[in-house]
């Protein structure tokens, strides 16, 4: 058995084992009931017509809300799966994922027949599940979809809060999907793994980007920077930088602006850049303690 | 946890100047500048809208005349489909993108599902479609079953009036009848005949497509009915408010039936603007082009009015609510004239 073969063996497991927690959380959310109504549902998965209408009438069975995920539970998931974030899923999510599973089972274009029929919420539960599929289920066309989407949440559904794209997306589609992001107005911020994955390449599509945007005089979305801090210098950055009040000895004041564009440019390379973050942020200290991060730009 | 929830501002400061509750309008609700021309600021819902045939102009319109909410009948599209497949797509895009083009100017989106009564005479198209609306017809923001019933009155068609009567009983669901254009009067007796020999409730029927020759007997046999406010081919607006006035609007519901055709998506708000520019009760018009539409299609358990009096109740990542960007960037035109400078935060 080769070392490949058997990550992918673990990792398997791994989503075995975390499905099976999932639909411990779901079957604890939902009304006895509806709990009953599932657990047939997924007994009759290899019925396609029974999965199908079951999928489709999940919403009325779970009604809307978050699936309920405390701290404890928040530990579990990402101890099953780096990254498995549960409780920015819906509880219809939980459901639809689970049917999805099972169908998979035995069906492996499961995830396709879903999908043709899917409406919006749908479609956002098929996506959040990418985590949860066996590694044979190829998703690439699915996904490829997904990322051309004008609906914003469809997209999010895919970028946000999940481990898959930086993990799975070669590096062409990791970058149209933070540029597509960016041009959909959509927040980098709950991408994960976004840092480790910047790259030269980006770099040059970001900078592009806002040369375009400042052409037509509209508004950068101010994570930008943080796709360029590590390839750009002090003059390709500055001309897209918003103004921002400073004190005489030309320190920024404090405000959303300045703290993303602290966070967004701290780890530069460029020496002149750097420096001049270091001489014009206030949030030198509040970044070493790391109390200033992206989850609470607003909060601090 | 950060959200910056730009769009959150931006919906409420354009909501603010609409009354948030579903009561009738009164005096104070319009503004004083256009009290007696245009855009009554009260709330209406357009229960038979074709929007997939329509433009962003036309939701613009509709979110600034007042519409909160629409439904969106499945229907043909003025060519048959000859595949099921292009039906199926039709049926995710009713379900899916348009509800999500309504969500970017702040209207709910609801839809019924259906074959329609033209291309029930396309008997392997038909079979091949109520095989797959089960699998649709269950689905989130799905209000009824429908548009269906006759079009020229054929076997083909009352087949499958039949068996998707017999689907909106199975599911619980409420059924739009589209009565026929031609020998309306004796299809539309004979589509209520047909729903009672099914034993599905009066109260559960919306009869659309009414006009002076049908409505007494639409509402003496307990059905909702529905006036499609489409002036070539239904109904005219004038026409309308004469008869809201004759007969009241208990069960009354008016639409625009707006599809790709010469038709009118503001015809809701026009046709309450002329009414209480009439005489007709603001109540009335509240219930005829809002409360009822409300009460008949919330059956399903699938329209609400918390979904647009409370927002942020249903889920926002159906619609623009739940963005959370940060904008910022060098604006290249922009000169400060008292020399300060400025912080250029959209947050
Ligand atoms: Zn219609």
């Amino acid at each position: 058995m080769s070392s490949t073969q058997r990550t992918t063996e673990s990792a398997d497991s791994a989503r075995i084992r975390a499905a099976a927690q999932l639909h411990k959380w779901v079957v604890a959310a939902l009304a006895s009931d509806e709990a009953q109504w599932l657990d047939e549902a997924l007994t009759k998965a290899d019925v396609r017509r029974s999965l199908d209408i079951a999928f489709s009438r999940t919403g009325r069975k779970t009604g809307t809300g978050r699936l309920t995920v405390d701290i404890a539970a928040q530990a579990t998931a990402a101890s099953l799966i780096a990254g498995w974030q549960p409780e920015h899923w819906d509880l219809s999510d939980a459901v639809r994922i689970l049917l999805a599973i099972a169908a998979l089972e035995h069906d492996p274009t499961a995830l396709d027949r879903l999908a043709r029929h899917a409406d919006i919420g749908e479609q956002c539960a098929l996506y959040r599940g990418l985590v949860l599929y066996p590694a044979d289920v190829d998703v690439s066309d699915l996904v490829g979809r997904g990322l051309r989407t004008h609906a914003q949440p469809v997209f999010e559904s895919i970028a946000h809060y999940s481990p898959w794209p930086a993990r799975e997306l070669d590096q062409h589609r990791w970058n149209h999907l933070v540029l597509k992001a960016m041009f959909m107005d959509i927040a980098l911020w709950p991408i994960q793994g976004f840092d480790d994955r910047r790259n030269a390449d980006l770099a040059r599509m970001a900078l592009d980007f806002a040369a375009e945007r400042y052409a037509a005089a509209r508004a950068l979305p101010l994570e930008l920077f943080r796709c360029v801090a590590p390839f750009a210098s002090l003059s390709e950055v500055i001309r897209y930088m918003p103004d921002v009040q400073a004190d005489a000895r030309g320190r920024w004041q404090d405000t959303v602006t300045t703290r993303a564009l602290s966070l967004s440019l701290w780890d530069s390379t460029d020496r002149d850049l750097t420096e001049f973050i270091r001489a014009h942020s206030p949030h030198e200290a509040v970044i070493q303690s790391g109390e200033l991060h992206w989850g609470a730009l607003v909060a601090i | 946890m950060l959200a910056l929830r730009v769009s959150d501002g931006k919906y409420a400061t354009e909501r603010q100047d609409r009354p948030l509750c579903g009561r009738p309008p009164t005096e104070n609700d319009m503004n004083p500048d256009i009290k007696d021309s245009t855009a009554i600021r009260q709330m209406f819902i357009d229960p038979h809208a074709h929007m997939i045939s329509r433009t962003t102009d036309d939701y613009e319109a509709m979110a600034a005349a007042g519409i909160v909410a629409l439904i969106e009948p499945a229907f043909w599209q003025g060519q048959p489909r000859t595949h099921v497949a292009t039906y199926e797509d039709y049926l995710s895009a009713i379900l899916g993108f348009e509800r999500f083009r309504a969500s970017q100017f702040g209207i709910r989106h609801y839809c019924t599902i259906g074959l329609n009564s033209k291309e029930a005479n396309d008997e392997s198209l038909a079979e091949a479609v109520m095989d797959i609306l089960p699998r649709f017809a269950a689905k989130d923001g799905v209000v009824a079953i429908g548009e269906i019933g006759y079009d020229e009155q054929t076997e083909l068609e009352d087949r499958y009036f039949r068996a998707q009567i017999e689907l909106a009983k199975e599911l619980e669901l409420p059924v739009l009848v589209h009565t026929p254009h031609r020998d309306k009067k004796a299809g539309t007796t004979r589509s209520m005949d047909v729903c009672e020999e099914h034993g599905i409730d009066p109260r559960m029927v919306i009869v659309d497509h009414n006009n002076e020759e049908t409505i007494d007997e639409v509402l003496e046999r307990g059905y909702w009915a529905a006036f499609s406010v489409y002036p070539s081919t239904k109904m005219g607006k004038e026409r309308m408010v004469r008869l809201m006035k004759s007969y009241g609007a208990e069960r009354v519901i008016v639409n625009s039936a707006c599809d790709w055709g010469i038709s009118e998506p503001l015809a809701v708000a026009k046709t309450a603007e002329l009414a209480l520019s009439s005489g007709v009760p603001a109540e009335a018009v509240h219930l005829s082009c809002y409360a009822n539409a409300l009460a008949a299609y919330g059956q399903s358990g699938q329209i609400s009015d918390s979904h647009w009096l409370t927002p942020m109740e249903i889920d926002q990542r159906e619609s623009f609510a739940g963005n959370s960007i940060l904008r910022g960037g060098r604006e290249p035109v922009v000169e400060h004239h008292d020399g300060r400078r400025t912080p250029n935060e959209a947050a």
